[in-house]
């Protein structure tokens, strides 16, 4: 009997289709990029000016070629490779530092501690993104490194107040204050009862701010503060094709396409995940 | 002369008979109440004849209001009926009222929308509207913010806002739940004169029997979205002939005897313990500023007794209850539980807090929605130095769901797939994991049905015998105080204005607010039970 009851839970508590549809399209993605480490249809230092603006579908080049020859293909795989790289790493930094910070904050609300915290996100919201990332980059000179930095930067505000507000939410319900009688103390409170309640929402979250991640790669990049050439980044290849969109639309939508798909095949997972670890919407209601 | 007559409704949800054949009608100027425990379609009934279902409801059967079926009437057509012809009062004020508009504005509003008149006219009405339902316009001024008014103060606005465009039925979900007694007698009070003065038809939904007996004049008795009994009340209550009705007059009735005290050993000793709260934020009522939550606050408990603690809500019975368990810093005072002191230094001694839990009154929030029932229910074991393990941990939280009568297998399961009254069963069971001495039950069955209640009760006195438990009964409701507990504090504006023997306080209680309190207590007349108890306990 307990045995059965223990299936029922199992068996309906599959993720959902569009889970599987989005990690196959993510990994997809991140294979390709994994494999233009080593090899890519074509080298895309190599320039050859005769070949130049092929449409997509021309033989030898499936995805066509750009002013200056060079195989789309290739460059969108490369690109790929740190577009999906500053956006992991950038999101990666948010998370990390961005949700202590606003689980401390939550947790001791409205003392100085949480206005030091919230005081602080305010300070670098206060700042333009890119004016910030331009000054580091500035100073430190333009590298794929400084830019997960200066993108990272500013993930950690939006973490912490996302975190800060749910957890403030959570807190007010009884079982934290059964929680406490039971003489857990606020780390514990956190970890065991506010983390997993507010799971969905930063799972959400996450997603948005991989895919603005993207998004601020390709605008660093395209003030030539990102990725340096010759290494393509799908941020670049979007600015490059700007001037010849009338005449070669495909350039633009090469990389605009790759990123739609990354983003959509995240923020696919990142729901189907939020329901998933949700048991009220799990259904097994035996 | 009937107004409204419903006739065999029904109400499907996603092929789910929600309500079945639904049959009754209501005269003007009469209050004919809907009666039935939480999930009995009561509500869904008021909804379906405002026609404000859900989408992917099916309705089927006739809605006459006036001899005309608004059953198939457009949204359109409805729109014109809701509101001036049919309006609603709900439970819960503070969450129907707009938050962002004055109550004048508010009911002003309903009144433009309806009547075409300007605004002057409709301000005057307004005020006019709220003097009919008692609040008196110079001292509670229409600029008034629904936050800065008190629950039963709300409730008048609700009311005055649903009879401001004389509408001919007002249907009345639970309106008096979330209030006092007092409050709650005067609100009934009211709506009683409504009723008579304007000849409105009002119906009822309520899970209060002696309500009921107060007001109405005919009741349907519902359960699982079907009318199994209905009729005039006081024949209904005298001469109750549906199994159901017996049953749940019975549970109304019944009085469950609080066991005798056999020790006069003292167990816990509380000495004048305050607070008071630093308040910032402004509050529109003045006198709550700074004032102090608890004063000076001292009492015992004896060796296997439960005592009642009953107040209005926010007389500090619930922070007192905190302050108790320790989640609540305390300005002065010292808990002294079992010979030693439960906070030593400002700092919680864990050892003699085990001693200790609490149930709260929410059923749905007091458990981590992502945890199974058995980690909710051996969150406890943290406070213990040694820790239970495998074998002897797997022991224990069976014998803990079995004691509150729940199956070995609910182990495994979610909150969520709980009801209200077994999530209860469930607080318990965590309460009662680590054997503490004393369970804080704060306002823990309020929540409850009648019936739910009566088990609940005999519950937890048999969790008394067996796990020799003392119980702090903190509850707004005096008939539930009566059955339970041996001895009651009396509670009003953070100070205890009386004490004693639970059944001496309420029959002869010397502090005018008791007799307040006791009087405002609606309860099923006397001469209507007598002829219902033998055929009842047949």
């Amino acid at each position: 009997m307990n045995l059965n009851q223990f299936s029922i839970t199992k068996q309906n508590g599959i993720l959902k289709f569009s889970f599987w549809v989005g990690l196959s399209v993510f990994l997809f993605i991140t294979c390709l990029s994994v494999l233009s480490i080593v090899w890519t249809p074509y080298d895309i230092t190599f320039l050859n000016i005769s070949e130049k603006l092929k449409p997509p579908g021309s033989p030898n080049h499936l995805l066509g070629t750009d002013h200056f020859g060079r195989d789309i293909t290739s460059m969108l795989m490369l690109g790929a490779q740190t577009s999906l790289l500053v956006a992991f790493m950038a999101t990666f930094i948010g998370l990390v530092v961005g949700i202590p910070l606003g689980l401390l904050a939550a947790s001791k609300a409205r003392s100085p501690v949480d206005d030091i915290i919230m005081r602080g996100n305010d300070l670098i919201f206060a700042f333009p993104a890119l004016v910030i990332a331009i000054l580091i980059t500035a100073v430190f000179g333009p590298s794929m490194i400084n830019a997960i930095i200066a993108i990272g930067i500013f993930n950690i505000p939006v973490f912490s107040r996302v975190t800060r507000g749910a957890a403030l939410s959570v807190f007010t319900r009884d079982f934290i204050l059964a929680a406490k009688v039971c003489g857990k103390n606020n780390f514990q409170i956190c970890m065991e009862h506010i983390l997993p309640n507010i799971t969905s929402i930063l799972i959400v979250q996450t997603s948005i701010q991989f895919s603005l991640g993207i998004l601020a790669e390709s605008a660093l990049s395209y003030v030539g503060l990102g990725t340096q050439p010759p290494m393509p980044s799908w941020g670049r290849m979007l600015a490059d094709s700007q001037t010849m969109i009338s005449f070669a639309p495909h350039l633009a939508l090469a990389p605009g396409i790759a990123i739609i798909l990354v983003v959509l095949s995240i923020n696919t997972m990142g729901d189907s995940l939020g329901d998933y670890l949700d048991p009220k919407l799990r259904k097994n209601k035996s | 002369m009937t107004l409204l007559s419903v006739k065999n409704l029904s109400v499907k949800i996603d092929n789910k008979a929600i309500l079945k054949n639904i049959s009754f009608d209501i005269k003007r100027g009469e209050i004919f109440a809907l009666l039935g425990e939480s999930g009995s379609g009561k509500s869904m009934t008021a909804t379906a004849i405002t026609k404000l279902l859900p989408d992917h409801s099916k309705m089927n059967g006739r809605i006459l209001f006036e001899n005309s079926d608004i059953a198939n009437y457009s949204d359109n057509e409805m729109c014109h009926i809701r509101g001036s012809q049919i309006s609603m009062i709900f439970q819960e004020p503070m969450t129907a009222l707009n938050p962002l508009k004055t109550i004048g504005n508010q009911i002003s509003e309903t009144l433009r929308v309806h009547k075409y008149i300007n605004r002057t006219m409709a301000d005057e009405a307004a005020m006019r509207g709220l003097t009919r339902v008692g609040l008196n316009t110079n001292i509670i001024s229409p600029d008034r913010f629904p936050h800065e008014l008190s629950g039963g103060q709300r409730q008048r606005v609700m009311i005055a806002m649903a009879v401001a465009l004389e509408p001919k039925l007002v249907i009345a979900d639970e309106p008096t739940t979330a209030l006092d007694v007092k409050t709650q007698s005067e609100i009934l009070k009211l709506l009683q004169d409504l009723v008579r003065e304007d000849r409105i038809a009002l119906l009822l939904i309520t899970h209060d029997l002696a309500i009921i007996s107060k007001i109405s004049q005919r009741v349907a008795i519902m359960k699982d979205g079907a009318i199994l009994d209905k009729g005039l009340t006081s024949t209904l209550f005298k001469k109750p002939s549906h199994p159901y009705t017996r049953q749940l007059l019975l549970a109304a009735t019944t009085k469950a005897r609080a066991r005798p005290l056999t020790s006069k050993k003292i167990l816990m000793h509380i000495s004048s313990l305050s607070k008071t709260y630093r308040r910032q934020i402004q509050t529109g009522n003045e006198n709550k500023r700074n004032r102090p939550t608890l004063q000076n606050i001292s009492f015992s408990v004896y060796h296997g007794e439960c005592l009642g603690i009953v107040g209005e809500s926010g007389c500090g019975k619930s922070t007192l209850a905190r302050s108790i368990m320790g989640l609540e810093a305390v300005d002065t005072g010292d808990i002294n539980l079992d010979g030693s002191p439960v906070t030593f230094k400002s700092k919680t001694n864990l050892q003699v807090r085990a001693k200790m839990q609490i149930v709260f009154q929410d059923p749905f929030s007091s458990f981590d929605p992502r945890h199974p029932i058995k980690r909710i229910i051996s969150e406890p074991f943290n406070l213990l130095k040694k820790k239970p393990l495998d074998e002897h941990k797997r022991i224990l939280l069976k014998t803990a769901i079995i004691d509150v009568g729940l199956k070995e297998t609910d182990l495994e399961k979610y909150p969520h797939q709980f009801s209200g009254g077994q999530r209860q069963r469930i607080a318990i069971a965590r309460a009662i994991i680590i054997k503490p001495k004393v369970i804080i039950l704060d306002e823990a069955l309020s929540a409850l049905d009648a019936t739910l209640r009566n088990n609940m009760i005999a519950l937890l006195q048999k969790l008394s015998l067996d796990y020799n438990l003392s119980y702090i009964f903190i509850s707004h409701d005096i008939t539930l105080v009566k059955a339970i507990t041996n001895r009651v504090l009396i509670m009003k504006d953070g100070k205890i204005v009386e004490s004693g023997d639970t059944n001496q306080v309420i029959k002869y209680p010397k502090c005018h607010y008791t007799k307040l309190l006791i009087n405002s207590t609606p309860s099923i007349p006397k001469d209507w039970l007598r002829e219902s108890k033998p055929q009842g306990a047949r």
